[in-house]
């Protein structure tokens, strides 16, 4: 638990640098021959700071009013990366799906337990 | 007894301690058995001499058990350790002199007298006449050199013989500006006094910002002792001019808090010859005055420090190491220096020149661990990055490649053009990494070199340290198996093979930052002839798995820390230390106050003692620490993840504050990092280029987003947020 403690710093911002840095060699979907830089930003800002946060759904659910939620964020990102939780979207589907993951029977793949999955997966390869 | 807020250790240091005395620290917890033994190697060392023993006793010492120990050993005359069974008792016909220094704090309701009774019962009851208070009239500021050159040129300023200029009365012979030396203390003492009246009225009235006002006094007042002051026909009122800034600077450097953005900016800058420059970060605010003396002009638009970055040029000047050294250190480490990293790292540096250590409070996160690590390297950087000789910098690699090239090379295969020959092919033919059979070359032996003698250039990237491990050590391989088969009357082989040994065991002596691998070890003590496979073997351990020491400490505390670990930690950095005199060692304790043990690091720090022994010089400590808040509801759910206690009062003193970066300053860190953060090329993966610049703008502001948003919406909830880790 110790390890795992967040902070906002100058470590988050080295972790988005190597994030895009990662996703720019990485370039998952072998269709593609252009990096889509846009899309790199936007997938190394939701493993930094969006997944960190609660979905408005679960403040309902804790009844806590005070923690913003990721959506809030959303709002505030998709001003200079248009779509943003769309693009987020599409490429947890592309990613956490059971062509890549062994997910037993009778989990849901909803956004909690993939963005959870693809957090863990780039921590462990990234080691940030 | 000694008793007072501040100065103790000093005074007593400076007044009672004589050589035969033995100073014991005794602070968190009370070790009896080794105090026993200590007590009983005293009494072994001097049985003709009477003895002194010094106690420092630090403010969270378990006093109970102390007491019991102090009855125990004056009424009852006797200690004894149940647990090991030692017992000491002091001779009687001997005579026996006991010093303790009693810790006060402010925080306490307690008059200093009443709080070394409360604390101490049994001392005040056996010896309440010999209770020494130190106050500011009976222990008045101390006066050193350093305190006598900062009076010395206080009071040329006072009766303003500092504007003095350069003459020369008799044609050749030179008269420099110099001052007289005082020779009364109490002169000495209230020049300083008055200056820290006039001047810094604002500073609390204690030792230690006496202390360090006047240490930075120092620092700079030492400019008058330098070339440009003492022969300087140029400028009118120097000394008058330049004065207020510098004792405005010393005011500032001693209270500096980073925590908000009006922190100052305008220092005087000194290189080591204390030659001026002006370190800034807006001319226009830079006084009229201090203006003159830079002719007008703005220095950083000086000609010399075109296509430089400014902060550098004067840092690299403060540090006194060369610019280009300096970029090298920010590149290999990736470090961006914004403005406000700039004034951090020339106060770090301002204070380790004081001699005194630094304390930063600040929340996690805030960059203290990577700058001090940025600076240890800076410090060090003729060290690691200078010149081979003379210096005790390992890079095994460059070394080794400098042996082959003079020693092997110009020295031992000089005189064999056949050997020679055949080896310069299989090494052409390794850099190529193309290789060839020896079989293949062997038929050629009698060839000859052709073209502009190649051998030549590889000898001089040999002595540049060109090549990589792997390919000295396949140079190595070559030259044995060549020369075995080739066999001759001056037995190559065998010299070659005793040499590398030789050369591998005075270079593990000479070189205390490097340690042998266990592997290396066995090898060298087994094999003092080593076979070709063996020499192979052990020049790969050497290049490869030699431990550099780092020039770099940091130890994580947490309340589970004793201080036998910290002992243990800080004991193998100090025999270092000893070793290696010309290097600057940084020693820095993360997250101090959660640590039970305060009162050691107190004495570490304060009175370069450990456990009454004393610490290397080239030893700086520095401390981080969590902010101390008193407990409130609202927060208690997060205190309880840390638990910071209060800082002995000296300490207290000593820190500066470092907040979370603002907008600004943030935006001004990822604006340089994201110049500096390179993708490869689109067109060809080879090349790396920085972002296209719309991204630039679009990562810089998102993140800049981000963050706010986290730090303003989650606050400090953020940085334990635990949500879905």
């Amino acid at each position: 638990m110790f390890k795992e403690r967040n902070s906002v710093s100058q470590r988050e911002i080295q972790r988005c640098f190597n994030l895009v840095d990662f996703f720019w060699k990485l370039k998952y979907d072998r269709n593609e021959f252009e990096p889509d830089a846009m899309r790199y930003i936007a997938l190394a800002l939701a493993l930094t700071y969006y997944f960190r946060l609660p979905t408005k759904e679960d403040n309902t659910q804790r009844k806590d009013d005070k923690t913003p939620s990721r959506e809030d964020l959303a709002d505030l990102l998709s001003k200079t990366v248009p779509n943003f939780t769309e693009t987020i979207q599409n490429e947890l589907n592309k990613f956490v799906n059971t062509d890549n993951f062994i997910i037993p029977h009778g989990v849901a793949v909803n956004q909690a337990v993939s963005c959870c999955i693809s957090r863990k997966v780039t921590r462990y390869l990234l080691n940030i | 007894m000694i008793v007072s807020v501040l100065g103790k250790t000093h005074s007593i240091k400076t007044n009672y301690k004589g050589e035969n005395t033995c100073c014991i620290g005794i602070n968190d917890t009370i070790n009896l058995s080794s105090l026993i033994s200590s007590f009983l190697s005293i009494e072994s060392q001097t049985l003709d001499r009477p003895s002194t023993v010094y106690f420092n006793i630090h403010l969270y010492t378990p006093f109970e058990q102390l007491n019991r120990l102090l009855f125990s050993l004056f009424i009852c005359g006797s200690l004894t350790d149940f647990n090991s069974g030692l017992t000491f008792s002091p001779s009687t016909s001997k005579q026996w002199q006991y010093i303790f220094e009693v810790p006060y704090s402010d925080y306490v309701d307690r008059t200093v007298q009443e709080n070394s009774k409360y604390l101490l019962p049994v001392l005040s009851m056996i010896s309440s006449n010999n209770i020494n208070e130190i106050t500011e009239t009976n222990y008045e500021l101390y006066i050193d050199e350093q305190e006598e050159l900062v009076a010395r040129f206080l009071k040329a300023f006072e009766n303003r013989t500092i504007d003095r200029m350069y003459t020369e009365h008799i044609p050749g012979r030179e008269c420099p500006v110099d001052f007289d030396k005082l020779t009364d203390h109490n002169e000495c003492r209230r020049y300083i006094l008055q200056c820290k009246d006039t001047y810094a009225s604002e500073l609390p009235k204690n030792k230690i910002f006496e202390l360090t006002f006047t240490k930075f006094l120092y620092r700079r007042f030492r400019f008058f002792t330098g070339f440009q002051y003492r022969y300087n026909i140029t400028y009118q009122k120097l000394g008058s001019t330049i004065m207020p800034q510098m004792i405005n600077e010393a005011r500032c450097l001693t209270q500096i808090d980073f925590s908000t953005e009006t922190y100052p900016r305008i220092y005087l800058v000194y290189d080591k010859e204390f030659s001026l420059c002006v370190l800034h970060n807006d001319w226009n605010q830079v006084s009229q005055d201090l203006k003159t003396i830079f002719k007008n002009a703005d220095p950083a638009k000086n000609e010399e420090h075109q296509n430089k970055n400014y902060a550098v040029v004067c840092l690299s000047w403060v540090v006194d190491i060369p610019y280009r050294m300096f970029e090298q250190v920010m590149k290999e480490m990736k470090f961006i220096l914004t403005e406000n990293f700039t004034y951090k790292l020339f106060h770090i540096h301002e204070r380790k020149l004081t001699k005194l250590p630094l304390i930063i409070e600040g929340e996690t996160g805030v960059g203290k661990t990577f700058l001090l690590k940025f600076y240890s390297s800076l410090l060090n950087v003729r060290v690691t990055h200078g010149e081979l000789h003379d210096n005790v910098s390992p890079r095994i690699r460059e070394r080794t490649s400098l042996w082959l090239c003079k020693h092997v090379f110009d020295g031992l295969l000089k005189n064999e053009p056949n050997l020679n020959y055949v080896l310069l092919r299989k090494i052409q033919s390794i850099l190529s990494n193309n290789p060839i059979d020896d079989e293949d070359i062997e038929g050629q032996l009698d060839g000859q070199i052709d073209g502009n003698d190649p051998l030549e250039n590889i000898k001089k990237s040999l002595y540049h340290g060109e090549y990589s491990s792997d390919i000295l050590q396949s140079i190595w391989k070559s030259i044995i198996s060549i020369s075995t088969r080739i066999q001759n009357e001056n037995n190559l082989t065998k010299r070659l093979l005793t040499d590398l040994h030789e050369f591998i065991v005075q270079q593990l002596t000479k070189l205390p930052l490097a340690k042998a691998s266990h592997q290396l070890g066995t090898l060298l003590s087994t094999w003092k002839v080593p076979t070709s496979e063996k020499s192979i073997e052990i020049l790969n351990e050497f290049l490869n798995y030699t431990e550099i020491k780092p020039l770099f400490y940091r130890l994580l505390l947490h309340p589970g820390v004793t201080e036998e670990q910290i002992e243990g930690f800080i004991s193998p950095i100090c025999r270092l230390a000893r070793e290696v005199p010309d290097v600057e060692l940084v020693v820095f304790f993360d997250e101090v106050n959660t640590s039970s043990c305060l009162g050691l690091f107190k004495e570490m720090f304060m009175d370069g003692t450990l456990h009454g022994t004393d610490l290397p010089k080239n030893i700086f400590f520095t401390a981080a620490i969590n902010p101390y808040r008193e407990e409130s509801n609202d927060e208690q759910v997060h205190r309880s993840t840390y638990n910071v206690h209060r800082l002995p009062q000296s300490l207290d003193n000593l820190k500066v504050s470092y907040s979370i970066l603002d907008r600004c300053t943030l935006e001004d860190y990822i604006k340089q990092k994201i110049a500096t953060f390179t993708v490869s090329s689109i067109t060809d993966p080879t090349i790396q280029q920085p972002l296209e610049e719309y991204h630039q703008t679009v990562l810089t502001k998102c993140i800049l987003d981000a963050q706010e948003f986290c730090e303003k919406r989650l606050g400090k909830r953020f940085r334990m947020n635990l949500f879905l880790e």
